[in-house]
């Protein structure tokens, strides 16, 4: 018996070993996907969702790496480097493009990695205040700005994402608002919650509870629609200011990585993006699935990238 | 359903086989992690933060509260056999831990920190169940100027970690305080000493200092002393067979009754205040006991109180930290910040509503926190006489498997070879200063707190607009940088006196 289960054995590794490597048969062995970001973020999360039903119909594992550090371009680099084979991809989000405009890296995303499509959109980014604040929606909260500059404090964390909504509405409207840097989503979070800084930049899911609670409301959605779940809050474009800026999530291959590994991939994205189960558990976390083919999701990006490029100089302006 | 009905159910839960399992197997693993020099109880959590994606989320919770427990508790061990910290938590406990088993009492120092971490535990756990709500609406208020007041307070702490020379002492915390600047800015991102390296840009993360300065600078002190005969005996074996329970007398016991207090008020307060962690606690807690001390000369030869502070206060750090965390849904230190993502992926949003919809959970994170502290407990009373073991092995095998398994954390820490070229450097470092005699323990509080105080001092500025004066707005700033400056006239006076009196004595 031990010799016939070593021979089969020696069998089964020969027959891998054989197998040539056409990218037509990818992905033979775990597919690496590199996060910019420490487990237990919307990032990490969001990825790691997607990747449980990627992994059901590519039939193979693709292990998370978490790797922090320095605005997400560690990562980048870090797989931008890596061997195009199809083994290693990124999955980061609008953050890429900022990191760009602000010099963390020289490249951007679009023309240094394959982008092989964006499964989640978030919709849900917002700004919030603290209940007691006199203004309910972005036409009274600019108003209120207008009447006192410079004592609305806004709570951001520079060069992010909530960095470039404050910008916009500050231009837009012409409002003075005093930009604080306010640290990370939780640190953000307790500022609002202590008193400290009357409005915040974030996202709705993270406020629900204290909206539920009657500590904090919502006064602007930054899409094009009100949300699911929120309709009662109004959007930017209700009080007459057009902004939209939704974050996005996509997943990027090396650049040239063969073309049949991305289209592969982009088949499985559009099944998974179809699947009701990965549907409800991104509804679940306030984000939509979504699915865009890799041209779509270069175009997309790139539009995204020169709506953020119009606050260049504010964003690499002191402070 | 009553308090009670909910404490008691959450015990009910908790005691379920398979929960139970999974503590049995968090505690073991997370101590595991903590007693490995490289591995922290923050990486064990973030390890397994995915592997809980797929239980409930009452076993996520157990499993991750058990790990926490665990990891924490764990550096003790190494922190106390062979003076190197297993994680930021346990690094004071190495000033008095490692002379007292160098004396022969491992099994003393061992069995002090056990009973001390779980003392500071279920303390802060009681803390977190009847006064949580309150403190936590308290902390919140703490803004910008509050934390870098505190900052500036803790680093007059320099002071009493110095050991012989005050000046060596804040040589060594500036040195720290500068390393921390490598890397991209707080705030405005603009890049400090980076020498257009971009490894460098994202700095220097604690642990890799820590490891590097702590270990892997041991590791080069005991390779250069290695070959000589006289180094041999550098710490004398325990007399196992008199040790009964865990090696320390009633009357010790409760001599550390106060101590033990003040520790475990520290542990919980820096546990609340959110962004600072168990990595300042046992610091802190350290040079209290030491600066109140009836005997502060005692201290670093290897006493007994120099093992409670920092053990009570870093255990009672956990306790502190799920305060915010679960009131408010803000997390207190870095492990909490992981658990707040490990529950959202359930659906559930810690904060003020779960005591309304899910009390159940909450009462069962309780349930699941003593439950794992008391299993912390009986695995390192019964594991006590196996870690000692440790010490029968050879240094010139010891030390080369915990550097690799040094080299292995500080690459895990975030997937990237740079981390471990940096405990090299630190590592190099950490020999210097041991060759000159400079303290390890300011560079590392120069390091923490440094940026602690940087950042909250310009977002404070950038709030008040360039206002300076409005760092003494607020009753709490005064009030620390009112200690900060006592802690610093203080330690000038005394240091003028010991001249003085040496002066007029010659």
């Amino acid at each position: 018996m031990r010799t016939i289960g070593k021979f089969a054995s020696i069998l089964a590794i020969a027959a891998l070993a054989g197998t040539a490597a056409p990218a037509g048969t990818w992905p033979e062995r775990p597919v690496e996907v590199v996060i910019p970001a420490n487990p237990g973020g919307d990032t990490d999360i969001n990825c790691r969702i997607f990747l449980k039903y990627v992994e059901k119909e590519l039939g193979q594992t693709m292990p998370v790496v978490n790797m922090a550090g320095a605005a997400g371009s560690v990562a980048m680099n870090n797989v931008k480097q890596a061997r195009p084979d199809g083994y290693r991809a990124l999955f980061f989000h609008s953050g890429a493009l900022i990191g760009n405009i602000m010099g963390f890296t020289d490249y951007s995303v679009t023309e240094a990695f394959e982008v092989a499509g964006i499964p989640v959109i978030d919709k849900s980014n917002c700004f919030a205040a603290n209940v007691k604040k006199p203004y309910d929606d972005i036409k009274e909260l600019v108003a209120y700005a207008k009447a006192h500059p410079g004592e609305v404090s806004f709570g951001t964390e520079s060069g992010s994402f909530t960095h470039l909504h404050i910008l916009a509405l500050a231009e837009a409207s012409g409002a003075d608002f005093n930009i604080v840097d306010a640290g990370t989503a939780s640190e953000k979070t307790t500022a609002l919650l202590g008193g400290r800084i009357d409005v915040i930049g974030t996202q709705y899911a993270l406020m629900k509870q204290y909206i539920d609670k009657g500590e904090v409301k919502c006064v602007g959605i930054l899409s094009d629609q009100r949300l699911a779940g929120a309709e009662n809050v109004t959007t930017f474009a209700d009080s007459g200011y057009d902004l939209v800026f939704d974050k996005f999530f996509y997943l990027a291959f090396p650049k040239g990585t063969p073309r049949a590994i991305i289209d592969r991939f982009n088949a499985v994205s559009k099944k998974v993006a179809e699947n009701p189960d990965y549907i409800a558990d991104c509804k679940r976390n306030f984000v939509n699935a979504t699915y865009m083919a890799p041209e779509e999701a270069v175009r997309y990006i790139n539009s995204q990238d020169k709506l953020y490029r119009k606050y260049e100089k504010a964003l690499t302006g002191d402070q | 359903m009553s308090v009670s009905e909910l404490i008691l159910n959450g015990f009910v839960g908790v005691c379920a086989p398979f929960s139970l399992l999974l503590i049995v197997a968090g505690v073991a693993i997370g101590i595991v992690f903590g007693a490995i020099p490289g591995l922290s109880a923050t990486m064990a959590v973030a390890l397994f933060i995915p592997v809980t994606y797929g239980m409930t989320p009452g076993n996520a919770m157990t499993t991750l509260m058990a790990l926490y427990i665990g990891g924490v508790s764990g550096g003790l061990i190494s922190a106390i056999l062979l003076r190197i910290p297993g994680t930021p938590s346990s690094v004071a406990t190495c000033f008095d831990g490692y002379p007292l088993a160098a004396k022969g009492e491992a099994a003393k120092a061992l069995g002090v920190g056990i009973v001390f971490s779980f003392i500071g535990t279920i303390l802060s756990i009681l803390a977190l169940m009847f006064i949580a709500p309150n403190l936590a609406r308290f902390a919140i208020r703490f803004g910008f100027f509050e934390y870098f007041s505190i900052a500036v307070f803790s680093l007059t702490m320099i002071a009493s970690l110095s050991g012989d020379s005050v000046i060596k002492g804040v040589f060594s915390g500036a040195l720290g305080f500068m390393f921390a600047t490598i890397g991209m800015a707080p705030i405005d991102s603009s890049r400090r000493f980076t020498f257009g390296s971009q490894e460098l840009m994202s700095g220097f993360d604690v642990l890799p200092v820590m490891i590097g300065l702590f270990a892997v600078g041991e590791f080069i002190v005991a390779a250069r002393t290695a070959r000589l005969e006289t180094a041999a005996a550098e710490i004398l074996a325990p007399d196992m067979r008199n040790v009964r329970g865990f090696g320390f007398s009633l009357a010790e016991f409760v001599g550390q009754q106060w101590n033990m207090f003040r520790s475990a008020l520290i542990g919980i307060g820096i546990g609340i205040l959110p962004g600072i962690g168990g990595g300042t606690s046992n610091f802190l807690a350290y040079s209290v006991a030491k600066n109140q001390s009836k005997h502060p000369e005692l201290f670093g030869t290897g006493i007994i109180d120099g093992v409670v502070a920092p053990e009570t206060a870093n255990n009672a750090t956990i306790g502190g930290a799920l305060v915010p965390l679960l009131t408010l849904g803000i997390p207190g230190d870095t492990v909490t910040a992981m658990l707040l993502g490990g529950l959202m992926i359930h659906g559930i949003t810690p904060g003020p509503m779960l005591f309304d919809e899910r009390p159940d959970l909450v009462y069962g994170i309780f349930a699941a926190l003593t439950v794992s502290a008391i299993i912390m407990l009986f695995m390192e009373f019964y594991g006590l006489r196996i870690f000692v073991k440790l010490l029968a092995i050879p240094k010139n095998i010891l030390l080369p498997v915990i550097f690799c398994l040094c080299a292995v954390g500080a690459f895990g820490l975030n997937n990237r070879a740079f981390d471990i070229w940096a405990i090299i450097l630190f590592g190099i470092i950490g020999f210097g200063f041991s060759v000159f005699r400079v303290p390890l323990p300011p560079f590392i509080l120069g390091f923490i707190l440094g940026p602690m105080a940087e950042t909250n001092l310009r977002r404070g500025l950038m709030l008040s607009r360039n206002d300076f004066l409005a760092v003494f707005s607020s009753g709490i700033c005064i009030f620390f940088l009112a200690l900060a400056f006592l802690s610093l006239a203080f330690t000038v006076y005394r240091q003028y006196i010991r001249k003085g009196g040496a002066g007029s004595g010659s």
